[in-house]
């Protein structure tokens, strides 16, 4: 079968050898050198980048799911809650799991039942590799069941799912909305306490890894791991939430009666410890919609305004109604600024106050300057005590100029006004006071500044300082915080009081209650007086020097600094009210700040348990609480009114009381005159309340009467000095049952600073 | 001298022959299939739970056409080699017969016709392609021997001139397919069959200086081709697309390190590695096994390898020779392509791994080049040193 042409012989070992030599390079290429780079490449896939690579296997393979930590509760200083955060949850799709003939449905029933963008359902359903694309945030119990529900009865499960999270809830809307703050996207603090505080509040979320198969699966033998979530700490504040509401309540009222067109601030603090009250700014917003503006006239000016303007105003809009009046914004003390200047001459002696005497004519020349005292013609001569109790800015001048520029200087820095007192809230500004070497180069600006005019300092520098008058003369370190605890109420951190420094000497702050008491009960501060609680302070106008034409334009900000009870001292109050209407004669810290801190001490002081202290001059007209003297005999029940301190009027001729009025229980002024029937009863008709704003206290005391009730005065009290007229009254206009008591408040005007 | 030939026909027309065969060849065919069940078992297992409704349902069909081919591998070799010459035509005619129909009737698989389903039975024509390359080259090469050998031009080109045809029609039909990679290994196979056959060096230089031209200007040229050169250097490129393929293979062989995750505990073929049983199963033996694993499954073609080219070398003759070089050649270069793509050195391209991949008309066929190889070693002249 051997063919033609078949090598033979030599020719055919020499072909053999061929075959074999070339069996040999297929073998050492096909046996031995082709494994050469497979395992070299294999080395370095294998074994080199054997870490990198199988991470990134590790990370494809693994998911990752956050659990959110709960957000710490903000709580006032009686653990009421400010702030609390509750459960809601995420829908999220997995647009991997979606079948083709379920995504109609989960786009409709998704858009309609929470109320979002179908276009946008349908675009994140699209990105087909993803496993977890979110619908909604902060979707409540109720609409998330619905949620559940609708997955439950069209067997989405694995489509569509929820994940929890937690929404931050202010139950009381704007209440200290300036102080607390607000939260952002991610619940992380934006403002206030909620972003100074972040870190404690937010705590630390934790997370489920798992996993995956790549179809998004469980792998059937590989891990679940868990790290633990850490809740957010709760913060127990210094704020008071009754003293707080006091503040802001009649804050808002003096805002709007006084017409004030920049805000105002109220600032409560604890004179011995520098914790915070309260402090409250008017106009606010409210937290549970911080970015809407809360005023509404000038949230439909801006939304007059043009698209291309508009976000830009918004947003300056958003920022002013947020800012801290009390710690962000600077101001002119004026006046209240002597209670500083007549504590460094204290202090100094570099007065004797006992002999002491200044006289005003008006106008006191410094250098080339003409400085005017606001009551024309001048205070004539007066004491050190009339001085400040008149807010006499030449008498000032000379005291100021007393002390020396050099430690009216350094005192500044000691009460704390050139520097930030600390606070722990954002934003904190400083006094905007001139550098020491322009200061003492300048006799002119030492003169004003003993009155408190042409420097600026923050509401908290100035309550912090007049707190340290009041304390003993220890310049306090403001808080907020008072406590740290974690949710089962254990408490991580204490915050202790502060102090900073002694600024003046106990017995210069012992002299300086009695003279700021005497400022309310008799001077410029006489409209913050309330009876029996001993106020002291200080009142302060000034002109906004720093705008131009304020003059013309009639630009003050008003205020009043004080503190009760002035025997010994336990709450600070600053009232400061920017830019003020009404007219100019009007527009005075005695006249507009002043009530405010009577009519929230008037409130706060009994709430704090200050028992009141009447002088003698008060007693007359002590509340007394009426006794139950109905079916007793006439004669006793005289005695039982006498020992309560109010006199009788007997209607009737009858043995026994048949009826009283007032009625037992009530409270009324002691001079008031009780009336006992002996038979029958009272009238059953209500009367009418008669208007008696602008009445002197005679005046409105007669009407009244003669209407059939009884007037309960409150506010400035008699005095020489005090020109008294009703400036605010209950129930005017109504009809009442006859013989109830009504508050009038008086007001003096003869407070020109 | 008469008588010898007489002797040689006869033999050569027997149909059985009865020597011994090479035993360690058929022992690493056997243990290669053994260790690729196991481990093609464990790398579809994950794919079959979730897309059949067995985990199992892959290695139980396996299985059976491994207890076939090693049945069809012991009955081809007990043939006398010879007894092959004359299918060598037919072979070739069926496969032409087959890469034709296959354009009509094939199943498509990723946008290319390549399989003929028999019901029972799926069929890659292209494989017997192979087979029949390899027989047909082998038959003609043994019955003129020295013509190759020619280094004229012009007679070189006359003498080649069958080989080159056969390939190039071939090589056509297959690329209506397409099946690039199938054509790679046909023209490799019949490359080394033509080497083998004793090409003078001078063509073979020249071929390969003409097939790396056209290799470099198809790959330059085309968009496709350096769209699927720039995934090879970076996969992660187009990690959603093209590139998802070679990086979880990747990811698969790294993560294996030194000794693997140990047997079953793959991540990769949990929907990562997409049909971890057909060309990525070594992967998964990267994965699990490690490169020290690797090494051994590469150290065991290896001895088959080089078993292989050692039964070709004391082949009783020519034609023997031919086979078992050509049938171990198409083996090293699967074996080498089918690693490499695994390995991110090549570009990823669709070559299934011998005993390892899922497929059983591939097994079998496998199987029966294995047989082939044997029934050649059953005829070795008794040693003589």
């Amino acid at each position: 079968m051997e063919k033609v042409g078949k090598p033979r012989g030599p020719h055919k070992d020499k072909y053999n050898r061929m075959i074999l030599v070339r069996v040999l390079i297929l073998t050492g290429i096909f046996g031995f050198a082709m494994f050469v780079p497979l395992v070299m490449k294999l080395y370095e896939v294998a074994i080199v980048r054997h870490d990198e690579l199988e991470q990134r296997a590790i990370n494809q393979a693994t998911s990752s799911y956050p659990i959110t930590a709960g957000r710490g509760t903000i709580y006032d200083r009686n653990r009421n809650a400010l702030a609390i955060s509750a459960s809601v949850e995420t829908v999220c799709i997995s647009p991997k799991d979606i079948t083709a003939e379920k995504e109609t449905l989960i786009a409709d029933g998704l858009s309609l039942l929470l109320d979002v963008n179908r276009e946008m359902i349908v675009e994140r359903m699209g990105r087909k590799n993803r496993q977890n694309e979110i619908i909604k945030t902060q979707v409540e119990r109720e609409k998330a069941d619905e949620v559940r529900e609708f997955i439950l009865e069209n067997s989405l499960t694995k489509m569509v799912f929820l994940e929890p999270a937690s929404k931050r809830y202010y139950p009381n809307g704007s209440f200290a909305a300036n102080v607390i703050g607000f939260v952002g996207a991610e619940n992380s603090g934006l403002m206030g306490i909620e972003a100074v505080y972040d870190k404690s509040l937010s705590g630390a979320p934790g997370r489920t890894v798992r996993a995956r198969t790549g179809q998004g699966q469980p792998m059937p033998n590989q891990y679940e791991m868990y790290y633990d979530v850490l809740d957010g700490y709760d913060l127990v504040l210094t704020i008071d939430e009754t003293i707080q509401h006091f503040a802001e309540k009649h804050l808002e009222t003096a805002v709007i009666e006084n017409e004030v067109s920049n805000r105002g601030c109220v600032i409560i603090m604890d004179v011995r410890t520098g914790g915070i009250l309260a402090m409250a700014t008017k106009g606010d917003f409210d937290l549970n919609a911080p970015r809407e503006i809360a005023d509404e006239e000038l949230r439909l000016q801006l939304e007059a305004l043009g698209a291309d303007v508009y976000p830009q105003a918004l947003g300056e809009a958003q920022q002013a109604q947020w800012r801290n009046k009390a710690v962000n914004d600077t101001y002119e003390p004026g006046s209240v600024f002597k209670i500083f200047t007549a504590a460094m001459a204290l202090e100094e002696k570099s007065v004797n106050i006992e002999t002491v005497r200044y006289n005003c004519t008006g106008v006191i020349k410094v250098g080339s300057h003409d400085i005017r005292c606001h009551k024309a013609g001048g205070h004539g001569s007066q004491t050190f005590l009339e001085a400040l109790r008149h807010s006499c800015n030449p008498a000032y001048v000379t005291i100021g100029t007393g002390i020396g520029p050099e430690k009216f200087y350094s005192y500044m820095r000691a009460f704390g006004f050139m520097e930030t007192t600390g606070i722990d809230l954002q934003g904190e500004a400083k006094g905007i006071i001139a550098p020491y070497d322009t200061y003492s180069r300048q006799a002119s600006a030492q003169a004003v500044y003993s009155f408190g005019q042409t420097f600026k300092v923050t509401p908290i520098q100035m309550i912090t300082a007049v707190s340290a008058v009041a304390n003993g003369g220890t310049l306090m370190k403001p808080y907020v915080l008072s406590q740290v605890t974690d949710s089962g109420g254990r408490v991580i951190e204490k915050v202790e009081p502060t102090p900073v420094r002694q600024v003046v000497s106990a017995e210069t702050s012992q002299i300086m209650r009695q003279y700021l008491e005497e400022c309310v009960n008799q001077g410029t501060g006489s409209n913050a007086y309330v009876k029996g609680y001993n106020v002291a302070g200080k009142t302060g106008t000034s002109q906004k020097r720093d705008i131009p034409n304020a003059d013309e334009l009639g630009l003050y900000v008003v205020s009043f600094a004080g503190f009760a009870p002035s025997y010994d001292p336990q709450v600070a109050i600053l009232v400061m009210l920017d830019e003020p209407g009404l007219n100019r004669t009007q527009r005075m810290g005695g006249y507009m700040a002043a009530p405010v801190a009577g009519r929230v001490l008037a409130d706060v002081l009994p709430y704090l348990g200050v028992l009141p202290q009447y002088k003698p001059g008060e007693a007359m007209s002590v509340d007394v609480t009426v006794p139950f003297v109905k079916r007793s005999a006439v004669k006793d029940a005289e005695a039982a009114a006498t020992k309560a301190g109010l006199t009788v009027r007997i209607v009737g001729e009858g043995d026994t009381v048949s009826d009283q009025l007032p009625a037992a229980g009530v409270r009324v002024p002691s001079t008031t005159e009780m009336i006992l029937y002996t038979e029958g009863t009272k009238p059953e008709e209500t009367v009418a309340v008669p208007d008696v704003i602008g009445k002197t206290p005679e005046q409105a005391n007669a009407l009244l009467t003669n209407a059939g009730v009884f007037m309960r005065p409150i506010g400035a009290q008699p005095s020489q000095d005090a020109i008294l007229t009703a400036a605010w009254q209950e129930f005017v206009g109504q009809e009442v049952p006859y013989g109830t008591v009504i508050s009038v408040e008086f007001r003096s005007l003869n407070v020109s600073d | 001298m008469e008588h010898m030939d007489i002797e040689k026909a006869k033999r050569e027309m027997s149909r059985t022959v009865k020597g011994p065969m090479d035993l360690p060849f058929a022992l690493l065919v056997i243990l290669l299939n053994g260790i690729g069940l196991v481990m093609m078992f464990s790398a579809s297992y994950a794919h079959a739970a979730a897309n059949t409704s067995s985990p199992a349902y892959y290695v139980t069909r396996q299985g059976i056409y491994m207890v076939a081919g090693i049945a069809i591998m012991f009955v081809i070799s007990r043939f006398n080699y010879h007894y092959f010459k004359p299918f060598s035509l037919p072979t070739m005619i069926t496969a032409l017969i087959l890469l034709v129909v296959v354009l009509f009737v094939g199943s498509d698989e990723r946008a290319a016709v390549r399989w003929i389903n028999f019901g029972f039975f799926n069929i890659q024509p292209s494989e017997i392609a192979k087979v029949a390359v390899i027989m047909l080259f082998a038959t003609m090469i043994a019955a003129n021997p020295e013509r190759l050998t020619e280094k004229r031009i012009l007679p070189a080109v006359r003498n080649i001139m069958p080989y080159i045809a056969i390939l190039a029609l071939i090589a056509g039909l297959m690329a209506m397919q397409p099946h690039f990679s199938g054509i790679v290994l046909i023209l490799a196979v019949g490359a080394v069959m033509l080497f083998m056959g004793g090409l003078a060096y001078r063509w073979i230089a020249l071929v390969g200086a003409l097939g790396i031209g056209a290799m470099t200007i198809l790959i330059t040229a085309t968009d496709y081709a350096a769209k699927r050169m720039a995934i090879w250097r970076d996969p992660w490129i187009d990690l959603t697309g093209a590139g998802w393929q070679p990086v979880q293979s990747l990811y698969a062989v790294a993560s294996g390190g030194w000794f693997g995750l140990g047997l079953g505990q793959s991540r990769q073929k949990y929907a990562y590695l997409p049909e971890p049983h057909n060309d990525f199963v070594f992967a998964i033996v990267c994965e699990e096994l490690g490169m020290v694993g690797a090494l051994i499954v590469l150290f065991l073609f290896m001895l088959l390898i080089v078993r292989g080219y050692w039964i070709a070398m004391h082949a009783r003759d020519r034609f023997g020779t031919l086979l078992v070089s050509g049938v171990t050649t198409l083996l090293a270069i699967q074996t080498f392509l089918n690693v490499a793509v695994v390995t991110n050195l090549i570009p990823v391209t669709g070559i299934s791994m011998p005993f390892f991949s899922f497929g059983g008309s591939m097994l079998l066929i496998q199987m029966v080049e294995m047989g082939i190889v044997l029934a050649v070693s059953r005829q070795l002249p008794a040693y003589t040193p």
